[in-house]
């Protein structure tokens, strides 16, 4: 896929628990896999506010083109 | 009304109405085909007797068996229809109401009623003309015959089939937005 979600990298960074993080924003854990392993069709920008917040950072922290992958 | 509640009730809806229209697909099929066989070949009396044939007319066995072909084709048609209809009531005894399987079940339906009305429509425009083909003086030509209940029909079912329509596309947005997080 062309977007690769770097959720893990941020979440690495913040030293926050993925199961934390999902009981923050109001989804299930699997949910929140699936987000970070990029096998979901889209994201709501309800959660990708939700996760900005809680991580303290902007969409492009999480999200990147990749060309090659397109 | 809680969706356990709402889907008892199809349910059983659905039972009733799956014993009631088995029962009227079998009495249609029974007066129906018996009717349009006497008429055209069983009986033969029965042709020369209608008050639109003349005593005199002779009829021939190829306008028998024309006239009994084609409303075979509409009595097929309209069984198709009821036949579609009884799977969609199984499907909702079964409580499969709101998926893509049933929706389509839906649109077939609709659809299928439409091709038996359209159908009853055109043959009833040759079924005098056939009738009559054999009079020697009062032929009646090719004609449309204007049935109220006909076209009553075709707008419910359009309606049944635009409803399958939406209900596909309902569905389909549905599972989109549960692929999305």
């Amino acid at each position: 896929m062309a977007i690769i979600v770097r959720l893990d990298v941020m979440l690495a960074l913040r030293k926050m628990r993925s199961k934390e993080l999902a009981e923050r924003i109001g989804i299930t854990e699997q949910n929140l896999s699936l987000l970070k392993s990029g096998k979901v069709r889209g994201v709501r920008f309800e959660t990708l506010g939700a996760i900005c917040r809680e991580l303290d950072c902007q969409p492009a922290d999480l999200l990147e083109y990749s060309p090659d992958d397109a | 009304m809680t969706p356990q509640v709402f889907k008892a009730r199809v349910q059983g809806f659905s039972t009733v109405m799956i014993a009631l229209t088995s029962a009227y697909l079998v009495y249609y099929l029974y007066r129906s085909v018996g009717r349009a066989y006497r008429f055209s070949l069983g009986e033969p009396d029965m042709w020369i007797n209608h008050w639109r044939v003349e005593d005199s007319a002779i009829i021939a066995q190829s306008t028998r068996v024309t006239y009994f072909c084609i409303w075979m084709f509409v009595i097929l048609a309209s069984t198709v229809a009821v036949i579609a209809a009884l799977h969609l009531l199984n499907r909702c005894r079964k409580g499969l109401i709101f998926d893509a399987v049933t929706a389509r079940a839906v649109q077939h339906v609709g659809g299928l009623l439409i091709i038996a009305m359209i159908a009853d429509q055109l043959f009833g425009a040759v079924d005098w003309y056939l009738l009559t083909k054999h009079n020697l003086v009062n032929q009646e030509p090719i004609q449309w015959a204007y049935d109220p209940t006909d076209y009553k029909t075709i707008a419910l079912a359009l309606v049944l089939f635009m409803f399958g329509w939406v209900m596909r596309e309902a569905i389909e947005v549905e599972q989109t937005n549960k692929e999305f997080v």
